[in-house]
């Protein structure tokens, strides 16, 4: 599929105008650049930047790294520094956390360790317990997280999102106009151009088929569905208070300005409906119910193919 | 906007990787064998009961044959018609170590497949990555459950991207191109 060569020199593939192709937090990323009369020196660079502002994160939120912050706060409690951007993503958290009742919540951790998707990948299962309620353990004080005691904190809801509007960012700082980044399948596409780009949506069970195709223009696209990290009774989902994961969604996809809230919601999806979070938040979602059916915004931007 | 060209292959070749993927569940890395015995027809077992979960019968991807899933609850899906035994893929068992990087260093991961009639009997991997972050990235665990199929096949529709859950590391993709093509009678 992909080959990715050196952390610095990623392939670029010649019939794609600029396209870089790289594997990082735990997945695979396509950075493309459209229209761009940019020097391949030029783009060597960028990415450098790319890869190191990756690996800060990284660095930051990781909790499969033995020298990550996540890591030292899961073996004492203290005060750590986060990234000076890190008030969004927690912002974000806390706001999901109110909304679901605490389901959503970086505290989860402990529970999809426990529950066998820990740092080893054992997927042996010991005893997940309900975490802690947040501010019973820790306080965000930006850019400090001040916890009262260790705690394996998890931020695969709206993290891998985050970081992609964290690239996006960066992209439009160094002046670029046309471009999709795209983690996993999570992806933020802007153009200064009148080009959409068309997004399969992969079903969940069958990865040879999409239900539908969206359409993205100048705005971010993010799915969520248990398919391919899923093991004995689990997916990559766990609610903390019953300690299953939801059976009831097969997949979510959300629609929005900004990754990170596609990336949030389309987690937050599998736990309050898209009635609630409308009340909050501007976006547009799809969801695949384990019935075989599929629901969606009125305005969500895709065509949906039925048996 | 990018050319299609070689993204359809690439789909191709990852939805055909997927679905033998599909069948790599591990419940506990440690212990896992690979043999390396061309031609015959024998298995390979893994170290702790795995779960062969049910797939519906898969869609034929041109120009890769697919590699279909068989498990003791599911009738046999049909093979690809090709070679001696039908399917297109010698039997037997067939290894592959595929390479990707990551940002620990260069890393590696050994399938092993048994084929019949070109259908998976059974399938190890063995973690080789050498950095133990890395080995974090290798394992997938992936299962398969019944749903109604209310798709179009991706090889058929004009795409810029997927999206939907998180690829699959390149590894995997990799030995299984390579077993594709041992197998390949």
């Amino acid at each position: 599929m992909r080959l990715i060569k050196s952390k610095t020199k990623p392939v670029a593939d010649p019939k794609t105008p600029h396209r870089f192709e790289f594997e990082a937090i735990g997945t695979s990323w396509i950075i493309d650049f459209f229209n761009s009369n940019i020097s391949e020196s030029r783009l060597v660079i960028l990415l450098d930047k790319i890869m190191t502002r990756i690996d800060r994160f990284d660095k930051a939120y990781s909790r499969f790294r033995d020298d990550s912050t996540v890591t030292k706060i899961s073996k004492k409690p203290g005060k750590y520094a986060l990234p000076d951007d890190a008030s969004k993503l927690l912002d974000l958290y806390q706001k999901l956390y109110d909304i679901t009742g605490g389901k959503v919540t970086p505290l989860i951790g402990n529970v999809i360790s426990e529950a066998g998707y820990d740092a080893e990948y054992s997927l042996k299962k010991s005893k997940p317990t309900t975490p802690d309620e947040w501010g019973e353990v820790m306080k965000f004080d930006p850019p400090y997280l001040v916890v009262e005691k260790p705690v394996l904190l998890d931020f695969g809801a709206a993290g891998k999102g985050y970081l992609v509007d964290i690239i996006v960012e960066l992209l439009v700082a160094e002046g670029m106009l046309s471009f999709c980044v795209n983690a996993g399948g999570d992806l933020v596409y802007q153009t200064n151009g009148v080009d959409s780009v068309s997004v399969g949506l992969e079903h969940p069970s069958d990865h040879s088929l999409a239900v539908g195709v969206a359409k993205i223009y100048n705005q971010s696209i993010c799915g969520s569905s248990g398919s391919r990290r899923k093991w004995a009774e689990y997916h990559h989902i766990i609610d903390p208070h019953t300690l299953e994961s939801p059976q009831h969604v097969l997949a979510t996809w959300v629609v929005a300005d900004t990754a990170l809230v596609a990336d949030g919601l389309a987690t937050a999806l599998y736990f309050v409906d898209a009635e609630t979070l409308h009340g909050f938040f501007d976006f547009e979602y799809a969801m695949l119910r384990a019935d075989g059916t599929l629901s969606n915004s009125t305005n969500f931007p895709a065509e949906f193919f039925s048996k | 906007m990018n050319s299609d060209g070689s993204n359809k292959n690439h789909k191709i070749l990852a939805s055909a990787a997927v679905l033998v993927a599909m069948v790599l569940i591990v419940f506990g890395v440690s212990g896992l064998t690979s043999e390396k015995t061309e031609g015959q027809t024998s298995q390979v077992s893994p170290a702790t009961p795995v779960a062969v979960a049910a797939q519906p019968v898969p869609v034929p991807i041109a120009p890769a044959p697919v590699l279909s899933t068989s498990s003791a609850t599911q009738p046999e899906p049909t093979p690809v018609p090709v070679v001696s035994n039908g399917s297109g893929y010698k039997d037997g068992t067939f290894t592959a170590t595929g390479h990707y990087d990551s940002p620990g260093g260069y890393e590696a991961i050994t399938i092993t497949v048994s084929l019949k009639s070109g259908v998976v009997q059974s399938t190890s991997a063995q973690n080789g990555a050498s950095n133990r972050e890395s080995s974090k990235y290798e394992s997938r665990f992936v299962s398969v459950y019944p749903s109604v199929v209310i798709g179009k096949s991706i090889s058929s529709l004009y795409l810029d991207y997927l999206s939907g859950a998180s690829l699959t590391p390149v590894g995997f993709n990799d030995a299984i191109d390579q077993i594709k093509n041992q197998a390949r009678g």
